[in-house]
């Protein structure tokens, strides 16, 4: 695991357009695994993360380093709940139902649990449970309200903490 | 969620995380540097170049302008970028189109013109109050005394942008800016009318029993209250839901302050989300940094604070508590109420006390959809938005009789501010990007209605 994006360090100048590759390099597979716990399909998340990338091109001279993996992160989720909205009003894009067979091989009861929760509810909990990012900042990240987000993390924690509750195990 | 659970659902995510298959990636990489300015992205199909190629033709042949122009950033300030805002490059054209069945089939296009470019935001902090706006961006602070349909930059050149902990503001009154300074507070207060800025240092003495001496504040909660009133509610964390606040209280405008030591074993040693006072001494505080949260009142400008007393509330047991609104001595606060087995049983209702917040009474409960519920109360009307079914709910009389219209309000809204009894902004976020398109812009508008919410059109 490569952990938490958002707390990824690109060492050198991040301006200099040589670190683009490197940014590609260190940032994408956390990237793209944060995607995939939210839309399911790691072809998907990848194109999704490859849009945050051409995003942080445009900006590329603006962005600060230790700014930029969280940036990453905060756009590609955003982009990733977006998706699904933009399929629906642009009639001509497939409504691609999820592979997630990766997940059913690897921990179906947590998947299967995820999968109850709309992808808004997803990327809060990636970002709060995963990252460590509080409420009133995931609030900030996705642009709603902070009570609407502990809203989703309340309603996602009724239905997680019984399957965890039946895993005393812990895996 | 408690500790444990938050431990083992980190666990199993982590570990779910690490199965997902990474697909290779160094071949989409792009095969050369991209030129500023100017953005290649590799990972798009031929066949949707051709189907993009198709669609730019039809529009051109039909004779409608593509626009160039994106949305333009309020007066006084830059669009600068921000993981809120995504990219602001060229506008698309509106396109309605009917489904295909491939790619390579020439889409049936329904063309309209493109409406008049909504007013952009550089996202950022945004606060609202009445027909007072203020925004905060890397750029600055700009300020709308018009819903937001004009804005003027506020300059305070002393301040850095990552210092401020907070801001606010009220109409014909003063704006406001916390912040840090040192292990305390540095307010900033300006005449809303305009004028020179003044500042006062707010720097907590905390009891001695309490360990965060030596800490720069966490959080600062910065509120006018009626006649002169204004608090500032500065907060040290000392765990993941126990924090420290020390209250402020100002009966001048904010011009001076007294301070207000929290006390060991109180009630209100948790996280604030909010803090409502009527009167210099009399108020209540939402807290919790997880829901369920509470609403505690104190009688004594915080010196002592007990739970609220709440009557006619379902017997469920997650209440979220919205901010409390002042309104003139009464306070009325929104509450959701859902049992947490039963996430399709969801009700809202306006709570109202009359003495300051110890007591409070329940209006109708309105019974609303699972997926989202956004808000907001001016004086005695109160609107909701229900993001699930597109509903807007609306009372005008505390919440005791609801009405309903569907507001026709587009994706993507994420809060909605009453400028007035029949007057509102929405507050949404749009983008014409998806995996056919890497120019587009993606950024944070407003929308406004005075017609009761009915109609609605771009700011």
């Amino acid at each position: 695991m490569e952990g938490s994006t958002a707390g990824m360090a690109i060492p050198g100048e991040v301006h200099d357009l040589d670190s683009l590759d490197l940014l590609f390099r260190r940032c994408q597979p956390a990237l793209v695994r944060r995607l995939t716990l939210v839309v399911g399909d790691p072809d998907e998340a990848e194109d999704i993360a490859q849009q945050a990338f051409v995003k942080a091109t445009e900006r590329w001279s603006s962005l600060s380093a230790d700014r930029l993996p969280a940036w990453l992160a905060v756009v590609g989720l955003r982009l990733a709940i977006d998706e699904r909205r933009r399929r629906r009003r642009w009639g001509f894009l497939p409504l691609q139902e999820a592979d997630a067979t990766w997940a059913l091989q690897a921990d179906p009861d947590l998947w299967r649990a995820l999968s109850t929760l709309d992808r808004r509810t997803r990327a809060a909990l990636v970002l709060t449970v995963l990252d460590g990012y509080t409420h009133a900042e995931v609030a900030t990240a996705l642009d709603v309200p902070r009570g609407t987000v502990s809203s989703w993390l309340s309603r996602a924690r009724s239905r997680l903490q019984p399957l965890l509750e039946e895993s005393p195990d812990d895996r | 969620m408690t500790d444990d659970f938050d431990r083992r659902l980190r666990r199993r995510l982590a570990l779910l995380a690490d199965a997902v298959p990474i697909p290779e990636f160094e071949r989409r990489l792009p095969a050369q540097r991209p030129r500023p300015g100017r953005v290649v992205w590799q990972g798009m199909p031929l066949g949707a170049l051709a189907m993009l190629a198709v669609v730019l033709m039809v529009v051109v042949a039909l004779g409608f302008p593509i626009h160039s122009a994106g949305p333009q950033p309020p007066a006084g300030s830059a669009a600068t970028e921000s993981p809120i805002a995504g990219s602001t490059t060229s506008a698309a054209p509106s396109l309605v189109s009917t489904a295909v069945a491939s790619p390579s089939v020439a889409p049936s296009l329904v063309v309209t013109p493109s409406p008049v470019p909504p007013h952009y935001l550089a996202a950022g902090r945004l606060g609202f109050n009445g027909l007072m706006v203020w925004n905060q961006t890397d750029s600055g602070i700009d300020v709308s005394h018009d819903a937001g349909r004009t804005w003027s930059q506020v300059g305070l050149a002393d301040v850095q942008a990552a210092s401020i902990l907070a801001i606010s503001g009220a109409p014909g009154r003063a704006l406001w800016i916390a912040a840090k300074d040192g292990m305390g507070v540095r307010l900033f207060r300006r005449p809303d009318a305009g004028g020179s800025w003044s500042s006062t240092l707010l720097v907590p003495s905390w009891p001695a029993i309490f360990d965060v001496n030596g800490q720069p504040i966490e959080s600062v909660i910065l509120t006018p209250g009626p006649a002169g009133v204004v608090t500032v509610a500065e907060t040290i964390g000392v765990g993941n839901s126990v924090a420290d606040t020390s209250l402020f209280i100002s009966t001048d405008d904010g011009m001076s302050f007294t301070q207000h030591q929290p006390s060991a074993g109180s009630l209100a040693n948790l996280y604030w989300e909010s803090v409502t006072l009527v009167t210099p001494d009399s108020g209540v505080v939402v807290e919790g940094s997880n829901i369920p949260v509470d609403l505690i009142h104190t009688p004594d400008a915080g010196t002592t604070w007990v739970t609220s007393l709440i009557s006619g509330l379902p017997a469920v047991d997650v209440n979220y508590f919205g901010t409390p609104v002042a309104n003139g001595t009464d306070i009325e606060v929104s509450v959701t109420s859902w049992a947490s087995t039963d996430n399709n049983n969801v009700n809202f209702a306006i709570l109202t006390s009359h003495d300051g917040g110890a007591t409070f009474k329940v209006g109708t409960l309105l019974p609303i959809g699972p997926n989202g519920f956004q808000t907001d109360t001016l004086g005695l009307v109160t609107w909701g938005f229900d993001w699930g079914t597109g509903t807007l709910y609306q009372t005008n009389d505390g919440g005791q009789t609801w009405s309903s219209l569907d507001a026709a309000l587009p994706n993507g809204v994420g809060r909605i501010h009453l400028t007035g009894p029949d007057s509102a902004v929405a507050v949404y976020s749009d983008s014409s990007c998806n995996t056919l398109r890497a120019d587009c812009h993606q950024g944070t508008y407003l929308m406004s209605t005075t017609d009761g919410g009915r109609t609605w059109s771009n700011l």
